[in-house]
């Protein structure tokens, strides 16, 4: 009986510490993640939602020459940041006012 | 295996690409110039005997029309009615007024030659008297159709519903480009989105499957008037090229005919206008690229932009 407690309590800090771990982890994980989406943010400063009217839209503003190959929509609660790829290789054709 | 073919239509550079696991090239791809010669020949402006233009001359009169002109006036209907008469056929008065008075080709750059460019009537579609049952129009008097974008889309469209039985199609008519869905092996089309200011240069890389997908802008076939850029692109509402903001507006929808209507539309809007009638639909994406140099896209958008490191299959 004394036996089965023990173990059982055992067990109990295992999952525990296992919880304890996984939350820890995702605490980092958040941290480092906002620091990035803010980081490139600030290297690319013309990048702004340039209306306050705007914002049943949200559109996703850019400049002209932002940096290569890479975009921030906001769409969400946070900002997405991900990169395309036109560069690298050709596409097989082209859309462009009427030529 | 992708075969393709490439050739000069409607004033315009016609791309048409099949993909199938033949090595040989469909049959259908050679029929393609025909079709356009066919199509250019009853819906052009700039032939005098084309089906539109013996239209044009009988104003008053009612006159039967061909199938394929009767659908793309049924196009041109619908593209009326849902870009609230912001787009129509009937500014052929207006274009001319403006200096595109022939095809582009030979417009001069800097000309100084006649022309109106006071606000004048409109007319609209509904203005116009038709008749399914007979295939017959009426048009009023001093009214005169220029089928322009709305032609080259409906084209696009029918070519590449022709080709789809050799394989997954794209057919791209001056810009104006209809795919009939992904590739055999589930991979997409890849499309650059021009940059106007530069158009040998990409915006961005396309991944597309059945759609369409059009740009329209200020950009290209525009001309100067005494020392006046003008373009091409009229706003019914005033009878003059749109004063717009905006330099080009890409649109991608579920056909190429919408692509095209909306497009325009977003042109035609202009500022914040533009964008909002983009978020509004959801059935469209879009990029306006604005003369100030800002880009904006649209939500949707993102699900249509390459990420770095995917890779088309061609």
């Amino acid at each position: 009986m004394n036996n089965k407690t023990n173990k059982k309590n055992w067990f109990d800090l295992k999952v525990l510490i296992a919880t304890l771990g996984f939350l820890f982890t995702m605490w980092l994980w958040n941290s480092f993640s906002k620091e990035l989406a803010t980081a490139t943010l600030a290297e690319n400063p013309a990048s702004n939602i340039s209306d306050p009217g705007m914002t049943a839209v949200n559109p996703v503003i850019s400049n002209v020459q932002p940096t290569p190959f890479t975009r921030i929509l906001m769409g969400g609660a946070a900002p997405q940041v991900f990169q395309t790829g036109n560069s690298g290789y050709q596409p097989i054709t082209q859309t462009s006012s009427s030529r | 295996m992708i075969h393709s073919t490439e050739f000069k239509a409607m004033g315009c550079r016609i791309f048409a690409a099949t993909e199938n696991q033949s090595r040989l090239s469909p049959v259908e791809l050679e029929d393609l110039p025909g079709w356009f010669e066919g199509w250019e020949q009853s819906m052009s402006r700039f032939r005098p005997e084309s089906e539109l233009n013996r239209i044009n001359r009988s104003a008053g009169h009612p006159i039967k029309v061909s199938k394929p002109l009767w659908d793309v006036l049924k196009v041109a209907e619908k593209a009326e009615r849902e870009s609230g008469n912001l787009v129509t056929p009937a500014i052929h008065d207006q274009l001319v007024a403006a200096g595109y008075d022939r095809s582009f080709d030979s417009i001069p750059g800097d000309f100084q030659g006649p022309g109106r460019m006071d606000e004048n009537e409109t007319f609209l579609l509904s203005d116009i008297q038709v008749e399914s049952r007979t295939r017959t129009v009426c048009l009023p008097f001093d009214c005169h159709l220029d089928f322009g974008g709305v032609a080259k889309g409906w084209a696009a469209y029918q070519a590449a519903r022709r080709l789809r039985s050799a394989g997954s199609t794209l057919v791209n008519a001056g810009g104006d480009i209809a795919i009939t869905g992904r590739m055999s092996d589930g991979s997409f089309w890849s499309v650059g989105v021009a940059n106007p200011d530069n158009p040998s240069d990409n915006l961005e890389v396309l991944k597309l499957g059945r759609c369409g997908v059009a740009t329209s802008g200020t950009d290209y076939r525009r001309w100067k008037r005494d020392g006046i850029w003008h373009h091409h692109i009229i706003d019914p509402r005033t009878g003059l090229p749109a004063i717009t903001d905006i330099l080009s507006a890409t649109v991608i929808a579920p056909t190429i005919m919408e692509a095209e209507m909306n497009s325009k539309v977003a042109v035609i809007l202009g500022g914040e206008a533009a964008s909002s009638w983009l978020e509004e639909n959801p059935v469209l994406a879009g990029i306006l690229v604005y003369k100030t140099g800002r880009i904006v896209y649209s939500h949707r958008m993102q699900h249509f932009l390459w990420r770095k490191n995917e890779r088309p299959s061609h």
